[in-house]
């Protein structure tokens, strides 16, 4: 029986095509996207509302946004413009804290270096649902502890707490190859509206 | 696709091979040792087919008389040499080729003739030994009846011969007053004038003599009645014994005297049989396989016993299908198969 049963399990893992995609904070792997370096009205950064004494600390959330049955373009209008006809919901969320030192916070190269050296490259999503998500990255100044409470609910995002943030175009996890790169939908770093629109989707 | 393909094979096997309702019976005579046990095929129910035994032969009905009317000779008896003699059917003896015998009585029956002072029968006795062409036996007899029979004798071989036309079976075998078979009928042979012992003999038929007088040409029709079962396996026997084909018309014939009205027949080596079916006294069908149960099924396939399973009710056609069928769901299978994505998103 036993036999049977590991050849049964031997087919099964047969039939199955086994992938991994890998999420870019950026266009490529070594550039972090604008949506992490966009200004206030003021001309301030926004991540400098993370500067604690020589470090740059916040917590770097990354959502899964559900689009049901549509599946609009990668435009940000086009996505809002979907969520508004339907609920997107927030099907998984990975959050943890990171600390860049000031004298790498104007290198985007050291930062993925520092971000990578401190948590790795932790798995994000396993099993990716069949149909069209956003993978959504937000750095804010809310707390892991407050947005995983751990009763499996994934509390909102406060806009006004965040830092940076970029979104993945529209996808489907099981159709794609290689990577998967964020950007945020701006022409110049002035863009912490755009910061506070992308922080603020998802239900 | 693939449930398709075990439908398929199921209902063939179940579909195919028809039968009969009943099996039709089927005498099997096999040439030599027959076999422990019939083989069984589906269909046909087969049994063993035994050849009656030969008819004993014939006893020897002239040396008994001869000796006694020899005896009777010597000592002058002539009366009773006569009465011992006539005893003696002269034409059936030449109708079995016993000439000798014949001549031996014919000759002491011409001496016990002459002694007894019947001159006129000795000399008609004299006669129809040359007119049957027989020579004149070494034996005791007077010479004054030998010199009436050298004389009989001279004015047969001098006398001119009679065509005389012989029809009966056809390819019978014509023997005249005891001589070797001179032709097939219907032929012609010429006879000279007196007693004559015509016979025929045919396979399939029992022998058959005539005795008749001939004075002029003529047209005679001897006619033999059928052979019964022991004198057809009999005669068979003999045709495989003069190394004549078994299986051949007049083979089928003579089995078809046994009363079976399908034999079958198996002859040589068991492991490279042939043999030949026999339906009302014809062969149907002939054929040769490795076993005696395909041989069965091949010879009633062939003499349209057994209807020859179409196509589609071959049980290897159907395993066929199904082997193409399975290997066309593979394909398809093969071709169409998307194996379950299993994704991960890593930072």
């Amino acid at each position: 029986m036993r036999p049977a049963a590991a050849l049964a399990a031997l087919a099964l893992a047969a039939c199955e095509d086994h992938r991994t995609i890998t999420l870019l904070l950026g266009p490529d792997d070594h550039t972090l996207t604008a949506g992490f370096a966009c200004r206030a009205e003021t001309g301030e950064l926004l991540v400098e509302r993370s500067h604690r004494d020589a470090d740059y600390t916040f917590q770097l959330v990354i959502d899964t946004v559900e689009l049901g049955a549509t599946f609009p373009g990668c435009r940000g209008e086009e996505v809002l413009a979907a969520c508004a006809d339907q609920p997107c919901d927030l099907i998984g969320r990975y959050c943890t804290t990171v600390t860049i030192p000031e004298t790498d916070i104007a290198d985007p190269a050291s930062i993925l270096a520092a971000l990578h050296a401190q948590i790795g490259h932790p798995s994000l999503i396993t099993d990716a649902p069949d149909q069209p998500i956003v993978v959504r990255a937000v750095t804010t100044l809310q707390s892991c502890a407050e947005l995983t409470p751990g009763d499996g609910s994934l509390p909102r995002l406060d806009p006004d707490q965040a830092v940076g943030c970029a979104y993945s175009c529209p996808v489907i996890l099981d159709d794609l190859r290689g990577s998967l790169g964020l950007a945020l939908d701006t022409l110049d770093d002035h863009c912490a509206p755009q910061v506070r629109q992308c922080a603020r989707f998802g239900s | 696709m693939v449930i398709c393909a075990l439908a398929i094979a199921v209902v063939g096997a179940v579909g195919c091979a028809a039968r009969p309702a009943h099996p039709i019976p089927l005498a099997v005579l096999v040439e030599g040792a027959p076999p422990a046990k019939l083989p069984e095929v589906a269909g046909l129910a087969p049994h063993a087919l035994v050849l009656p035994p030969s008819p004993p032969a014939p006893a020897d009905r002239t040396a008994g008389p001869l000796a006694r009317a020899r005896k009777a000779y010597a000592a002058g008896d002539f009366d009773t040499c006569r009465a011992e003699l006539a005893r003696i059917d002269v034409a059936e003896a030449l109708a079995a080729g016993e000439r000798d015998a014949a001549a031996r009585a014919l000759a002491f029956d011409a001496a016990c003739a002459w002694g007894g002072q019947g001159v006129t029968a000795a000399r008609a006795i004299a006669a129809r030994l040359a007119a049957y062409g027989l020579a004149l036996p070494d034996a005791a007899i007077a010479p004054d009846i030998e010199a009436v029979i050298g004389e009989a004798l001279v004015a047969a071989g001098n006398a001119r011969g009679y065509p005389i036309a012989v029809r009966g079976e056809p390819g019978a075998r014509l023997r005249v007053d005891g001589r070797p078979p001179v032709c097939a009928l219907p032929c012609t042979v010429d006879l000279v004038p007196g007693d004559h012992v015509l016979a025929v003999s045919a396979d399939g038929f029992a022998d058959a003599h005539r005795q008749l007088r001939i004075t002029d040409r003529a047209e005679i029709t001897l006619a033999q009645p059928p052979a019964d079962p022991a004198l057809a396996a009999a005669q068979w026997r003999a045709r495989a014994g003069r190394g004549l084909p078994a299986l051949d018309a007049i083979g089928a014939r003579l089995i078809a005297r046994l009363g079976e009205p399908r034999v079958a027949v198996l002859t040589g080596d068991p492991a490279t049989r042939s043999g030949a079916l026999i339906i009302d006294g014809a062969i149907a069908a002939s054929a040769s396989a490795a076993s005696d149960a395909t041989l069965l099924r091949e010879l009633a396939y062939e003499a349209g016993v057994l209807h020859r399973p179409t196509l589609w009710q071959r049980p290897w056609f159907w395993i066929a299908v199904s082997g193409v069928a399975l290997g066309v769901a593979a394909g398809i299978a093969a071709l169409t198969y998307q194996p379950t994505v299993v994704t991960d998103l890593t930072l």
